[in-house]
């Protein structure tokens, strides 16, 4: 169904709708006060819950998680895969520990050996000559020329 | 990606013409403010990361939805209502119109602002008109005229065809001058 009279009367019922729209603008604008704290206080609820700042978070944490599953392979993620990596990097930190100290005793084990060698009467010279370590197995004195 | 102080300001902006868009259609200021703020949560949790210039067209449909599922729970509840009457002796019948002209006698909005007399009698006989309007010809008015929307994203906002909108449009606008003159009003 054509209406050729809309067309025809539409620059009227522009300038009608816009005084209307000027009336309504009036009319908002002066809305009672417990009525702009209600709006101005959902409008500061909606914001806190703007997707845009969870997503950030949920990013950040996805770019994290994507790190993790690129180490460790995709399952990465889920609870029990959380348990299963908590435990697996306690046993390394537990490895790492043990590793350590046994550096650690490795270093002073070396350290005594070498103040015992020092305090020692016979000259460290000695312990590498040939004569002296074949003396030391056999016990027989060879005189080296 | 619309900045939290973009979404505030479009919000800001909005929010106002949005209580009263809402409050034409249930003349009820407490059911208007839940309309609205259920519109704001729903665009901030569901659309807060679209670009700032989407937001007036989803904030509007998401509205128009809200004020739609306000209509369809008060449907259900006038549909109980009239039930237990008829159970208890009562004789009301629900006119399926009535969703369309949902409106309380006693809608009271008190402390209405001290403007000069003319502009406040202008201003309440526009809403009058626009309060009686049907439910679709005060939807296209108000999005296309008063927020500003053109003819395709007030159609998306409505789930129709820009025909409908344009014919929507200028029904009411027919319908608003028709009421105001007959008021013995001129704008």
């Amino acid at each position: 169904m054509t209406q050729p009279s809309h067309h025809h009367d539409r620059p009227q019922e522009d300038l009608l709708a816009k005084a209307m729209v000027r009336a309504l603008d009036q009319g908002a604008e002066s809305l009672p006060s417990r009525v702009t704290a209600r709006l101005a206080q959902m409008r500061e609820q909606a914001l806190s819950h703007q997707k845009q700042w969870q997503s950030a978070l949920q990013l950040a944490g996805q770019s994290t998680h994507r790190a993790m599953g690129s180490l460790f392979g995709d399952s990465f993620g889920s609870a029990t895969d959380w348990r299963r990596w908590a435990a697996s990097a306690g046993i390394l930190l537990l490895a790492g520990t043990f590793m350590f100290w046994q550096a650690q005793t490795q270093i002073e084990d070396l350290a005594n050996e070498d103040s015992a060698l020092l305090s020692e009467a016979l000259p460290p010279n000695a312990l590498i000559d040939k004569g002296f370590q074949t003396w030391l197995s056999t016990g027989t004195p060879t005189v080296q020329e | 990606m619309a900045t939290p102080r973009e979404l505030d300001a479009f919000l800001a902006d909005v929010e106002r013409r949005a209580y009263k868009t809402a409050w034409f259609a249930v003349h009820n200021e407490e059911n208007a403010l839940d309309i609205v703020q259920d519109a704001m949560m729903k665009l901030a949790e569901n659309y807060g990361d679209r670009p700032a210039e989407e937001l007036p067209a989803l904030f509007q449909r998401i509205l128009q939805n809200t004020i739609r599922d306000f209509y369809r729970r008060s449907k259900v509840r006038n549909l109980w209502t009239t039930l237990f009457s008829a159970l208890s002796g009562g004789e009301d019948e629900e006119d399926q119109d009535k969703i369309d002209r949902l409106r309380s006698a006693d809608a009271d909005q008190a402390e209405r602002p001290e403007d000069a007399l003319e502009q406040r009698r202008t201003l309440e006989i526009i809403e009058e008109s626009l309060a009686k309007l049907p439910a679709r010809q005060r939807e296209a008015f108000l999005l296309r005229y008063w927020e500003g929307l053109d003819t395709a994203e007030t159609a998306e906002a409505m789930g129709c065809s820009q025909g409908s909108v344009k014919t929507h449009c200028s029904r009411a606008t027919q319908a608003l001058a028709a009421d105001l003159k007959a008021k013995g009003h001129q704008l």
